[in-house]
């Protein structure tokens, strides 16, 4: 019996002996990094000239983001530390600046990754020299006619944003499902650019779908030059119509043509939604200069990391902090705009690639992007394989409709874009 | 079709604030200042200074923005431009770079982001069934008050009466014992003042920007050649004319509405080179 007890002691204390050596062997730390790095992330962005309203809070919020990450203690890859160095180059955004931006970024500061904005020429001239230097870049390429140069092309790039071009197809339908039932007429005006004339065709092309579909009847277009302050001369035709015009939708409007609509034909006692696709980079100054009135007729898309239903605790509470340390510096909050949903979100999304690759070799990192679920600030991406406008690897997120309600922007509805 | 014709008076009459500005220094200079356009944003942003940061009544804050500007216009051109002796290439690249000074200073001071201004009157009132703007209204009011009184200075004031004959000869009035030099001061003086007018007036209808200067001064250049160098109401019916085309122009025509502004100017400069009221004027040059 004792004999019998001894020998159940021996197992038990031997058990416990392997149980000890093996949670002792599992919980023993990754091999610690031993060597330290840099990695350089290049982003070419207008920070001088009519453009930098865009660029120069692009550059900043992506900035405070890799001082973020730095603090944290930078990205760990192998045995290797990696801090995040952040170069911003200013591209004026006009042709000539932005191949000096990627020469610069490529050939001189010898960058490890390019991550940037939205601009179709930008993407074009990046995603040609980048190709050539083998460097992954993560853009958002917005389709627009001519763009299907770039992508096929050029392997290591990738589109990363809300699918426009399939978004658009819904845009107005969602939105009238979500929050605005009564709407049955709209009318367009588009900016005479490139992204204005797709956008029009396009969604001429799909007035008829929308009608038949959705009870959607398209009661007027029209284009204003890029240069045009005063939206008086479409606006008071708009009020003119046999038939009343239930929604405005500003096709490639920036956000001095979006003030001037909303202000223009609340004066006129329009007072219809007015929506458009770009986002606003501060809600606050559209408000003085669209009117209080006006403003809250304004539907655009937008939706913050901190309001979106898809985003992790993790996205969020990164998110969160960039916000504080934007508040912290500049006194007022940092509101949705271009600032977080394309430079900084691109940079997140690099970082996922980088550590599911576990390398920082292009070869890996364009893999893991092909390959694996890519999580950013807006969600997580696949690669779906869309093709739009020849662009093959398109990594996107859910488009976001918000409504100005009162001083602040909140978001009404969130959609998938990707055809499935 | 009435709140078009609006549009057309009120930014047809703010065109002629800009331009008479600058058809004042022309005719004095003899040479376009080329920063008339940044002097309108400038008095914008200094409008934007002392109605929101320092808290000033509209009147008061208009009023100290004019004088502020007016008097940098004056010694820019008693310290600057008048050395140059109204030599066109160095005063061309003298301006160019005051236009690009007060641009940087603007987008260092102020950011480049867009910003709206207060209006003078806010919301709206209907006249003969149709919904107009106070805003547009009292800023079309103010410009015909500031365009009468500028008027009325240059025709009936001792001083309005050297300007205009600093502007036929500079000589001969200088031999009539004008202070021709206090005279071409004055003149840049009112000339930026016009334009700080207009600016505040145009950018709290539309917005204010860094960059907002260039098109106020393309503007301002286009109205000037086609009512006529040095011509004060050449400018004024200019004015009209660019007004009618970038409002029912724009309205009937729609994008394209810049090519009947120009095609106009075009035609006119065919037919009358020194545009509507023009008489030639010749560069003082001495180099």
């Amino acid at each position: 019996m004792n004999a019998k007890r001894s020998i159940y002691g021996i197992c038990l204390v031997f058990a416990l002996v392997i149980m000890v050596f093996t949670t002792a062997w599992a919980a023993e730390p990754a091999k610690k990094a031993t060597k330290t790095g840099v990695l350089k992330i290049g982003a070419s962005l207008p920070l001088s000239g009519p453009m930098s309203p865009w660029g120069i809070p692009e550059a900043e919020v992506t900035s405070i983001y890799a001082d973020l990450l730095n603090k944290d203690g930078g990205l760990t890859v192998g045995d290797t530390t990696y801090k995040i160095e952040f170069i911003v180059s200013d591209d004026k955004a006009s042709p000539d600046g932005i191949k000096a931006s990627a020469d610069r970024l490529i050939n001189t500061e010898k960058v490890n990754a390019m991550v940037g904005g939205w601009m179709p020429p930008i993407a074009t001239i990046i995603g040609r020299d980048a190709t050539t230097a083998n460097i992954p870049v993560l853009h958002m390429v917005r389709e627009a006619k001519g763009i299907e140069v770039v992508s096929p092309k050029y392997p290591v790039m990738f589109d990363l944003g809300w699918a426009q071009i399939e978004g658009i197809k819904v845009y107005i339908p969602k939105l009238k499902a979500a929050a605005l039932p009564n709407v049955k007429t709209y009318a367009l005006i588009s900016k005479d650019d490139t992204l204005g004339r797709t956008m029009l065709e396009q969604i001429k092309g799909l007035s008829q779908e929308w009608q038949t579909k959705y009870g959607l009847e398209m009661v007027y277009n029209d284009m204003f030059p890029i240069t045009a302050q005063d939206m008086t001369p479409w606006l008071s035709k708009i009020a003119a119509l046999p038939k009343k015009a239930d929604l405005i939708f500003a096709c490639s409007a920036t956000v001095p043509n979006l003030a001037m609509i909303a202000k223009q034909s609340y004066e006129m006692g329009l007072k219809v939604p007015v929506v458009t696709v770009p986002n606003l980079t501060d809600v606050d100054e559209f408000i003085k200069i669209a009117g209080y009135e006006g403003a809250q007729y304004v539907y655009t898309s937008g939706c913050a990391p901190w309001d979106s239903p898809k985003t992790s605790p993790k996205f969020k509470e990164m998110a969160n902090r960039i916000r504080k340390a934007w508040k912290d510096k500049h006194g007022k909050d940092l509101t949705f705009g271009d600032s977080f949903a394309w430079c900084c979100n691109h940079l997140a999304a690099y970082v996922s690639a980088v550590k599911l690759a576990n390398s920082v070799k292009t070869e890996d990192i364009v893999r893991a992007l092909e390959s694996k679920p890519i999580e950013h600030f807006y969600g997580t991406s696949v690669a779906s394989g869309d093709k739009t406008y020849g662009i093959k690897r398109m990594l996107t997120y859910d488009a976001s409709i918000a409504k100005i309600t009162g001083r602040e922007q909140k978001p009404v509805v969130t959609f998938p874009t990707t055809v499935p | 079709m009435f709140d078009i014709f609006i549009f057309w008076i009120t930014l047809s009459l703010n065109y002629v604030l800009l331009a008479t500005g600058l058809t004042l220094t022309v005719s004095v200079m003899r040479v376009v200042n080329l920063a008339h356009g940044n002097f309108y944003m400038a008095g914008a942003y200094a409008f934007l200074v002392f109605s929101e940061r320092a808290g000033l009544p509209y009147g008061l804050a208009l009023l100290l923005s004019v004088l502020l500007v007016g008097a940098l216009g004056m010694l820019v051109e008693a310290k600057l431009y008048r050395r140059l002796g109204g030599r066109i290439e160095p005063s061309i690249i003298c301006m160019s770079g005051m236009l690009l000074v007060l641009e940087g200073l603007a987008v260092l001071l102020f950011g480049p982001d867009i910003r709206g201004l207060p209006a003078m009157l806010k919301g709206t009132t209907t006249i003969g069934g149709t919904v107009v703007s106070m805003e547009r209204l009292s800023v079309a009011a103010l410009a015909l008050v500031v365009i009468a009184g500028l008027f009325c200075f240059l025709k009936y004031s001792r001083l309005g009466r050297s300007i205009r004959a600093t502007a036929q000869d500079r000589e001969a009035a200088s031999l009539m014992g004008v202070n021709v030099n206090l005279i071409s001061s004055l003149s840049m003086g009112i000339g930026t003042a016009m334009a700080v007018i207009a600016g505040i007036q145009i950018t709290a209808v539309y917005h204010l920007s860094p960059y907002v200067g260039i098109s106020a001064l393309c503007t301002s250049i286009l109205i000037i050649t086609m009512g006529g160098m040095g011509s004060i109401v050449g400018a004024f019916i200019a004015a009209f004319i660019i007004g009618l085309s970038d409002s029912f122009g724009a309205s009937f025509i729609g994008r394209y509405h810049h090519l009947l502004s120009f095609g106009t100017v075009m035609i006119i400069l065919l037919f009358k080179p020194t545009g509507l009221l023009g008489t030639t004027v010749e560069a003082k040059g001495k180099g």
